[in-house]
């Protein structure tokens, strides 16, 4: 993968969408990436499962760091995922009492700003989130995760068969009500937030 | 405290400002309005948690699209590294007496018969766990309407019975904006397709049953991998894993059956 390309499926990414699946999907079939990262874990107490369950790990947060601008796109994308898989191995191995055999290169200092505290997220916030998540309604689901991803209201009333865009928006506003009464109907809110 | 609505025009400074999509003059004057009301200033975090949550949906639909990815990929690999075994003409120097042949065929057809029979006991979970898909449905069936917000179902699985095709075709019209009674129907759909062999649709029809079908989606790729002669790959392995690494997994016995049997040499032999 050149430059050029690895600046193009950023910018698909951000730009969110089809494009986003489309550039997804061609980074996580580049195997270079895939096999450097498994060969790394193999070297470092891993197997060949491991290595595929961390890949997949590494897109989420690749997907997730490129659309919260977390990732520079002056960087290169392949070290930049490389790195994330790196850094949340060291994570899994530091939790085992095992460390890494190699250390983290400049390079891959430089080119990610990944820290391996902010890739784990706290397991009740995750539990925390997830429940509220649940009791949203799957369309409200579907309609909230397709503005997220940058969908046009057009492409969400035609994936939901919606009458047209202002039907989506219409209920865009008031899915994202829904979810934010929930969040502070909830309980646990007070101590989640920050 | 000025009173305070949550209405789409807060949702929309709300979204602008946490896009950062606001001029420097905008955003003062936003933080100015939040700082001087509190109702204001709370929803506004609620929002950003909204993210948050919307973030986890957007996370699983990602692993969900990751794994079809990996099955097809898993599936092209199988195509390219599958072998032709050829058979060796035996090469006799004696002619054997007439009964060792006898006993020898006899006790290949014993050893063949048997193990044939193992293998075929065991790939007859993946119908035996469709048939268990479609039995709940089948269940259902009996409820009379009206009894649950499911009703709309009934009819559909009424009418169509074992015909799993035309069963589709009407549970697919089901629109999302019903909710809870369309992630139902995508997750029967999903179910009915893994019956019939058809996993790319069945994978398809779970994601959009969302976190309902999110124990299916395991079940039904093993079952997939399974009918495609895939034991041996890395993704049935996972699959079956995960399944086994949540004892509260409806499928949790079905999935240690499973790996104990697949183990197996005759598994191998025949598989």
């Amino acid at each position: 993968m050149d430059v050029a390309e690895e600046k193009r499926l950023v910018e698909m990414i951000q730009a969110g969408g089809r494009l986003r699946e489309q550039a997804l999907s061609n980074i996580y079939n580049d195997s270079g990436i895939k096999d450097k990262l498994t060969h790394m874990i193999t070297n470092n107490h891993g197997n060949t499962q491991d290595g595929e369950d961390l890949y997949q790990e590494a897109m989420i947060v690749l997907d997730k760091n490129i659309r919260s601008g977390d990732f520079r796109v002056e960087g290169s994308l392949t070290s930049y995922l490389y790195s994330i898989g790196k850094y949340l191995w060291m994570n899994h191995l530091r939790k085992k009492s095992l460390t890494l055999k190699e250390s983290f290169s400049d390079q891959e200092l430089i080119s990610s700003s990944v820290q391996p505290d902010n890739l784990m997220m706290d397991e009740q916030r995750k539990e925390y989130l997830k429940n509220l998540l649940s009791k949203l309604g799957t369309k409200c689901q579907n309609i909230l995760e397709m503005w997220q991803l940058s969908y046009s209201m057009e492409e969400i009333a035609n994936a939901l068969k919606l009458t047209d865009s202002s039907t989506a928006r219409k209920a865009k506003y008031d899915c994202q009500q829904q979810l934010i009464k929930l969040i502070q109907s909830n309980p646990h809110t007070k101590n989640e937030l920050k | 405290m000025n009173s305070f609505s949550l209405n789409e025009t807060w949702l929309d400074l709300f979204e602008r400002y946490y896009l950062k999509q606001m001029s420097d003059e905008e955003t003062t004057d936003f933080l100015q309005n939040l700082n001087k009301n509190q109702d204001a200033s709370k929803a506004y975090d609620a929002f950003v948690i909204s993210k948050e949550v919307v973030e986890q949906k957007i996370e699983a639909s990602l692993r969900a699209q990751i794994q079809e990815w990996q099955l097809k990929v898993t599936d092209r690999d199988q195509k390219e590294n599958s072998k032709i075994i050829q058979l060796e003409k035996p090469q006799t120097t004696t002619k054997p007496v007439r009964w060792i042949r006898w006993v020898a065929a006899a006790a290949i057809l014993f050893v063949v018969g048997f193990g044939y029979t193992k293998y075929m006991y065991v790939k007859e979970y993946a119908d035996t766990l469709g048939r268990d898909y479609i039995e709940e449905i089948t269940a259902l069936q009996l409820r009379s309407p009206g009894e649950s917000p499911e009703a709309p179902l009934f009819d559909i699985l009424n009418k169509y019975h074992n015909d799993y095709t035309s069963a589709i075709k009407e549970l697919d019209k089901i629109e999302p904006a019903t909710g809870a009674v369309y992630s139902k129907a995508q997750q029967y759909i999903g179910r009915m397709y893994t019956r019939m062999g058809q996993c790319e649709p069945a994978a398809n029809a779970f994601t959009k049953a969302g976190v309902v079908a999110d124990a299916d989606i395991d079940m039904s790729a093993v079952i997939c991998l399974i009918k495609s002669h895939q034991t041996s790959t890395p993704m049935f392995e996972k699959k079956l894993n995960k399944i086994l690494s949540d004892p509260n997994h409806p499928n949790y016995t079905d999935a240690q059956k499973i790996k104990n049997d697949t183990k197996g040499i005759w598994w191998s032999l025949f598989n």
